[in-house]
């Protein structure tokens, strides 16, 4: 042996890892495992949230809290901060069932951890609770945990002795149903952790992970400079580049609605920094890290092919949220021309070859590694090597790296986010997330229009260019036809006078809102997989052959359109005109009446 | 517990009285719920006495007196030299004089006289010239055309229909006989629409239902009904044109379904969706009402089979134990009404106490005249006519081939033709017929059932509650109890509702554990 050092921490990293089924009291097992390991637990910022809830504990009119969210989420770990920034003790919290404290404005705290470890339909817990929900100064106040379908189920359960039960049910999911990270009625506080921002949760994550004192002791680790691939992952996990593409991918999830519980986010981290298929359990430990570099294989524990659980057999990975929610984007086998002409000829064509030595030559670790170029000739000579990777998996693994190492002023050029199947994901991203993160609307005029024309495409089933005006359209009897010959209504783009059409945030969440009157609007929620369909069917996809569901789910936004613009028309039967929808030699839209004379007496 | 039934109708015109005294006179696999919804609203429409939805004392049905409209379908079906016209000639005035005259030989052979120069009054030339006013109505004719119900069919023009925009565009179903006589014709307005109105009347929700059809589809100042209309020559418009009809026979005088039934379409047709929107919902619940009210009055007869349960597959990409299960379900459910008829003969004639008495019997004639008189009592069939054997249980023998027979032409069809016509069936992914729902039947269905939002697994609940639909775990309790599934094939088939109701923009998911399904017409304002 050459002298590899065991480090314990990254004995303990692991246990955040793909490796056991570390579900059930996940935060007492870690506890555990530090303690085993004698390295200190990773010490997270919760963002502000233990602050205001032990803030709200200690004021002199303290409110119940509700902390709920998935599995994974953190709810316990920030109980029991709670309960230690207040001085409870921590052999109590361990060891007794009974979590009570003295409050300073005089009211006593009860600590429920876990909601689903209690009766609650046979226990007045609940009962209690509800009727200090609505007391003006309550003896009890609260502190319970429970994951959102415990929650909802325990006080659907809850036996209705009290009449305050059925109102706190009824407020309790009201609250829940907002999806909002903080909401409040009447004495209760709820925090929804699923609601937590996953990128900010993310970067808190990363800076914890990477600045823990436990990497001290690989100093001296001969494997530092003879390529250990925990050593290289920890290093570019530092990357700024790399650091705002994971968060990028996250933030997408959570506007996809799949949202992923710091659990999980520990898992990823864990993964990128540890996973190589050679490894036990897939993960390497510090004793197989010099086996792995003897025998050139470090390419393979590459944290950006770790990032996809690549190093994972396909059945833990898809069962893995974490990986099976960002594998969606399907990176590394989405591709555009200009990165394969790169990768396969980029070598040889000198035109080719600065843009080539730009993206991979600089990497030789991870990018044009002694591997790469000898499965490449083999590729290009229609060879079978066995002893080598096939190049069409070095592809794979390239793309994957190529999504978090090019540089951000090269994006637009080399296709970025053509990587991935959301090809617009960087236009939602930028014109859309980041600008409503400062302002309330978007003012860049280009995505709404671009956004209307695939609306107009959907709502009258022509392959129209018109983007100026949002076109309504039936086809006389039915406004979800395919296509629609009839026009109901249009709508100029440009808001003026309080009617127009814009990109803004409403209800607090990014949405085209349609104003079909000042103070009349009628809001289309927008989320990565609304918008990338608006986007597509605009650049010339077919609606309904690129996806049935968005299709119908966009007709029902026509629906609720057309709902609100026949009950601003009033009853438009008085004067029946109709117009039909034509399509023009330009590919714009016009109307044209029919004429008839229904009032003329015969 | 089979609930009551009236006495049959007096006079008897089928040879064999047997499905009808199970489900009445008649449902008919041919008639697919949208001409289910017609037949139903032109009786509404044109429905005797003082109210609609309302049936006299006694159960008797109701007159109705339906309007025929033969101008209105000339002009709409019946005149394919349209387009030929208008390239034939550039003038208005001669474009119209030509089809003038084509219209005259197109209605040649209806009874009465045709004189379609009024619609020149309702298509004015236009001031300063431009396209003349026979363009105008091209166009009008060529959208009634497109909207008609099954337009695209390639069904004889008396069999077409104008889409329901008011009381002016009903009509019936006719047969051309011969030159100057039509007939009533029972092939697509089987019925089944008179069955569908009796069992609305007897829901106690007529009233209600009248108010709320009176604005979706027999408005009779809508726009479109009134364009439909004038149209039509004024003559047309007194309802005196066809003869009176009577409803067929519904045997059961009160069921809980009918209740349920007409509430699922009053909550459609009170969601306020645009223009007639709602109609292709209330389609699918007419469809879905029927196949409910098939299974469950076999059921009755057939109570070893068990309860009526649809077990659905939300279409999975491969095969899954699901999808066999449905599959299952499927065809037991469509031998269900034919082991009801087997049930009835059983039941009723076998344990009748002619029959019984006529076993009885030593001697031979007696025994036949007793047999005779047993099976005309009960099925209305008359055994002499039909030649059938005179030993009981040859003759049995062949009444059930015989009833088998008959039933296994039309109504043995109609469960299949009923629930594959609202995507609530479907061979989607395989070679055989199982529940899978389309996702407008989902639509429907979240329409229906959700207010303005529900709890997901409490969604799957009331599917199961209302409609016997058998989509997650608890609902196939019973499957996975006796072993047929496991509780993760229903979990994943749940999931994937899941999934698809989010895509459709119908759903909300909090995390895994919790999601709200949304009627997004129900959002509040």
């Amino acid at each position: 042996m050459s002298g590899y050092v065991r480090n314990t921490w990254v004995t303990f990293l692991r246990q955040y890892g793909p490796v056991a089924d570390n579900d059930a009291k996940f935060d007492e097992h870690v506890l555990a495992s530090a303690k085993r390991n004698g390295v200190e637990a990773l010490r997270l910022d919760s963002g502000g949230l233990l602050e205001a809830i032990v803030k709200n504990f200690r004021s002199s009119s303290p409110r119940s809290v509700i902390l709920t969210g998935t599995a994974g989420d953190g709810k316990t770990w920030l109980c029991r901060e709670v309960w230690k920034a207040l001085g409870g003790e921590s052999l109590r919290w361990t060891h007794s069932d009974e979590r009570t404290l003295s409050l300073p404005g005089g009211a006593t705290l009860v600590v429920i951890k876990d909601l689903s470890e209690i009766r609650a339909e046979q226990s007045d817990l609940l009962p209690d609770m509800a009727d200090a929900l609505f007391a003006v100064r309550p003896e009890w106040v609260y502190l319970v945990a429970a994951n959102d379908g415990q929650l909802r189920l325990a006080w659907e359960r809850a036996s209705r002795t009290r009449p305050t039960v059925e109102r706190a049910a009824k407020v309790i999911e009201d609250l829940l149903v907002q999806g909002e990270l903080r909401a409040e009625a009447d004495g209760v506080v709820l925090y929804n952790l699923s609601r937590q921002d996953s990128a900010g949760l993310m970067k808190r994550l990363l800076t914890a992970l990477q600045a823990h004192e436990g990497w001290s002791r690989c100093n001296g680790c001969p494997g530092q400079t003879e390529g250990c691939s925990i050593w290289a992952n920890h290093e570019r996990l530092d990357d700024v580049l790399l650091q705002s593409r994971l968060t990028d991918l996250l933030t997408l999830c959570d506007q996809n609605g799949n949202h992923l519980p710091v659990r999980q986010l520990l898992m990823l981290a864990s993964n990128m920094l540890l996973g190589h298929p050679d490894g036990k359990d897939r993960m390497l430990k510090c004793q197989e890290v010099e086996g792995v570099v003897r025998k050139g294989r470090t390419s393979l524990g590459s944290i950006y092919r770790n990032a996809f659980g690549e190093n994972l057999s396909a059945t833990l990975r898809d069962r893995t949220a974490v990986f099976e929610v960002l594998r969606r984007f399907g990176i590394g086998e989405e591709t555009n021309n200009a990165i394969d002409n790169l990768l396969v000829y980029g070598t040889d064509d000198p035109e080719l070859r600065p843009a080539f030595d730009e993206l991979f030559g600089g990497d030789a670790r991870y990018g044009v590694h002694p591997g790469f170029q000898e499965s490449l000739d083999a590729y290009l000579e229609g060879r079978d090597a066995e002893h080598l990777e096939p190049f069409t998996d070095l592809a794979v693994a390239q793309r994957q790296r190529l999504f978090f190492t090019t540089p951000a002023a090269k994006a637009e050029t080399f296709g970025l986010w053509e990587l991935t199947v959301f090809r617009h994901a960087g236009a939602f991203l930028n014109g859309v997330l980041r600008p409503l993160q400062t302002r309330e609307e978007v003012t860049d005029g280009t995505l709404v229009r671009q956004l209307v024309l695939g609306l107009n495409r959907v709502f009258t089933g022509r392959l129209t260019n018109d983007s100026d005006r949002l076109w309504l359209a039936s086809s006389g009897s039915h406004s979800q036809a395919r296509v629609c010959r009839i026009y109901e209504g249009d709508l100029d783009v440009e808001v003026r006078r309080g009617r127009g059409i814009s990109i803004k945030k409403h209800e607090g969440k990014p949405a085209l809102v349609v104003a079909l009157e000042r103070g009349v609007e009628e809001a289309l929620p927008l989320h990565l997989v609304r918008f990338e369909f608006l986007c597509r069917v605009a650049d010339g996809a077919l609606p309904s052959n690129f996806s049935r569901e968005s299709y119908e789910d966009i007709l029902s936004f026509k629906s609720r359109l057309l709902r609100r613009w026949k009950v601003l028309d009033g009853d438009g039967d008085a004067r029946f005109s109709l117009k039909l929808l034509l399509l023009n030699e330009k590919g714009g839209l016009e109307d044209r009446a029919v004429r008839f004379e229904l009032e003329v007496s015969r | 517990m089979r609930p009551e039934r009236l006495p049959f109708p007096i006079k008897i015109e089928s040879e064999l009285w047997l499905d009808e005294a199970i489900w009445g006179h008649r449902l008919y696999n041919e008639q697919t719920p949208w001409m289910t919804l017609l037949e139903m609203l032109g009786i509404a429409a044109t429905q005797a006495g003082p109210r609609r939805f309302e049936e006299p004392e006694g159960y008797p049905g109701v007159d109705y007196q339906p309007v025929r409209r033969m101008a209105l379908r000339s002009i709409l079906f019946n005149a394919p030299f349209l387009d030929d016209t208008l390239r034939r000639h550039t003038d208005d005035d001669a474009r119209w004089d030509a089809w003038l005259s084509s219209m005259k030989k197109a209605t040649d052979e209806l009874p009465g006289e045709f004189d379609f120069t009024y619609l020149r009054t309702l298509f004015p030339k236009r001031p300063g010239g431009g396209d003349g006013s026979f363009v105008d109505f091209v166009e009008v004719v060529k959208l009634l055309r497109t909207t008609a119900i099954e337009g695209d069919s390639n069904k004889r023009w008396t069999s077409k229909f104008v889409f329901p925009y008011g009381p002016a565009c009903l009509f019936p179903d006719l047969r051309l006989v011969k030159k100057g006589e039509l007939n009533a014709d029972r092939r697509f307005f089987a019925r089944n629409g008179e069955l569908v109105y009796l069992m609305l009347c007897r829901s106690g929700r007529g009233p209600a239902l009248d108010e709320a059809l009176r604005t979706v589809a027999l408005n009779p100042t809508a726009s479109w009904n009134r364009l439909v209309e004038r149209l039509q020559p004024p003559a047309e418009q007194s309802p005196s044109v066809g003869p009176v009809q009577h409803t067929g026979y519904l045997p059961y005088p009160t069921l809980p379904d009918y209740g349920a039934f007409a509430d699922d379409l009053l909550v459609l047709m009170r969601l306020g969706l645009p223009g007639y929107d709602v109609l292709p919902h209330l389609v699918d619940m007419i469809g879905l009402h029927l196949v409910l009210y098939l299974l469950r009055r076999a059921a009755e007869w057939t109570p070893n089979e068990g309860h009526v349960r649809l077990v659905m597959e939300i279409v999975a990409p491969k095969k899954t134990t699901v999808r066999d299960l449905a599959v299952e379900c499927f065809t037991a459910n469509t031998q269900r009404t034919s082991k009801a008829v087997d049930a009835y003969i059983s039941d009723v004639v076998v344990r009748s106490p002619m029959w019984e008495r006529a076993l009885a019997q030593e001697d031979s004639t007696e025994r036949w005249e007793m047999m005779r008189a047993a099976l005309s009592d009960a099925i209305r069939l008359d055994a002499e006519k039909h030649g059938l054997p005179t030993a009981p249980d040859a003759c049995l023998d062949e009444v059930r081939a015989k009833a088998k027979r008959r039933h296994g032409e039309h109504l043995g069809e109609a469960h299949t033709a009923y629930a594959q016509a609202i995507g609530l069936a479907s061979r989607r992914g395989t070679r055989r017929m199982r529940y899978a729902p389309s996702d407008q039947l989902l639509k429907t269905l979240v329409f229906t059932v959700v207010g303005e939002r529900m709890e997901f697994q409490h969604f799957l609940a009331a599917l199961f509650e209302r409609y016997g639909m058998v989509i997650g775990p608890r609902q196939a309790e019973y499957l996975i109890r006796d072993g047929s599934a496991d509780r993760a094939a229903f979990d994943d088939n749940a999931y994937r509702l899941e999934m698809r109701l989010a895509s459709l923009g119908l759903l909300r998911r909090l995390s895994d554990a919790c999601a709200y399904v949304e009627n997004p017409m129900k959002a509040p304002k």
